[in-house]
């Protein structure tokens, strides 16, 4: 055994920390090496000092001053726990969605639904139901609504415009119902 | 004179540590049989058991927190605080008097990765802990402090300048007296890997108080 290694086991032979084959090559070493039988020493009193520090302690206060901390928190009630509070979130995201497709407008329900383009068909009515026409479409839903046929004869001047609009839904029948100004040249546009 | 007097009393202390036995934790004693019952009563809604519980096992948690925290009382009390507030949360893992009898351990365990985390945090926010420095500093300068404080104030500013995971191991090891065994099981690693980080860091402090007491002559 060298000086190094005994350094080695020094450091840990003053705790009890080696075994027996190896405090006694310890010992044997140290009893002809005084550097390393210093080391023994020194560690030795190393040791006690550190388990000196054992005893201290900080005054009483300081851990009244704890102990009533916790105390105060334990009283309240619980908080929400974290997953708890992620799914109420959840749920209320959930909830705002399910509203806000259920609160659409009917235009917009139509573009969602239909795939394909809708029909347009226009006759010569001269009074219908005065159901509320779309209000507006976008500039996509427009794009997919394109004019199949016209049928019927040439409409009088003073005779209103229906517009019956099929959609790929067949529960779903939109009417546009135009007054007789509208021009001669949209009309002629329509036909 | 006064040298061979401080070599005999450094001897006697030397020879009163290798006597010192490391404490084990496989036997239920007395103790752990009335922490069980404290932990029964404190799990069922007793504050006063709780408060007895704490009482018991305070000084435990708030000066290893004080050891790992490089002495800042505050941060001790707020670590303290959060380690028996987890032990509230988790009374319910003891049910035997044998897991009362592991109770120290888990006290420690929590305690140290509680302080660990407030270390990382430090770290991280680039804080240095000027006072925790004073107070080093100002224990190892004090100039009227007789030898063995002086040699007391050596290591405890020895013990700052180690590496976390030595300082732990030398903490429970050597501070709070647990054997090698236990400190692995606290700390995660292997007892082979603690019996190394022992070594290096006990060498590295008797390094430090030699210099530091050499510059003092």
């Amino acid at each position: 055994m060298n000086c190094e290694q005994a350094r080695e086991l020094a450091a840990l032979a003053a705790s009890g920390d080696v075994t027996v084959p190896e405090r006694k090559a310890l010992d044997a070493h140290a009893a002809g090496c005084a550097a390393c039988c210093a080391e023994v020493e020194a560690f030795g009193v190393l040791c006690a000092q550190l388990a000196a520090m054992r005893e201290e302690s900080a005054p009483d206060g300081v851990y009244a001053a704890v102990r009533a901390r916790v105390l105060a928190e334990v009283g309240q009630p619980r908080g929400m726990g974290w997953w708890t509070a992620w799914a109420g979130f959840a749920a209320a995201v959930a909830c705002s969605l399910i509203l806000l497709v259920e609160l659409r407008p009917e235009a917009n329900r139509i573009m969602v639904s239909a795939g394909g383009p809708a029909v347009v068909e226009k006759s010569a009515v001269s009074s219908i139901d005065h159901r509320e026409a779309p209000a507006s479409t976008s500039p996509s839903q427009r794009r997919r609504i394109r004019r199949q046929s016209v049928r019927g004869a040439p409409l009088a001047p003073e005779e209103p415009l229906v517009m019956r609009i099929f959609t790929d839904d067949p529960d779903v029948v939109i009417y546009w119902i135009a007054d007789g100004s509208i021009s001669e040249s949209k009309k002629d546009t329509l036909q | 004179m006064r040298e061979a007097g401080v070599l005999e009393s450094s001897l006697a202390i030397a020879l009163s540590a290798t006597r010192v036995e490391p404490e084990t934790n496989t036997e239920v004693r007395p103790d752990d049989v009335n922490t069980f019952a404290l932990i029964a009563q404190a799990r069922g809604g007793d504050r006063a058991a709780f408060d007895r519980l704490m009482r018991r096992h305070e000084r435990l948690v708030l000066m290893t927190a004080l050891r790992f925290l490089h002495g800042n009382m505050a941060d001790a009390q707020d670590a303290a605080q959060m380690v028996f507030l987890r032990l509230h949360r988790s009374l319910g893992q003891f049910h035997d008097s044998e897991q009362a009898g592991n109770f120290p351990a888990w006290l420690y365990r929590i305690t140290v990765n509680v302080c660990h985390d407030m270390n990382r945090r430090t770290r991280r926010r680039g804080e240095v802990d000027l006072d925790a420095v004073a107070r080093v500093a100002g224990c190892v300068q004090d100039e009227t402090a007789l030898d063995g404080d002086r040699r007391r104030a050596a290591v405890k500013a020895g013990l700052e300048e180690l590496g976390e995971k030595e300082r732990a191991a030398v903490i429970l090891r050597d501070i709070e007296g647990l054997d090698t065994a236990e400190v692995a099981r606290i700390l995660g690693s292997s007892e082979a890997t603690v019996r190394s980080q022992i070594s290096v860091a006990r060498r590295k402090l008797r390094k430090f108080a030699e210099v530091y007491m050499r510059r003092r002559l």
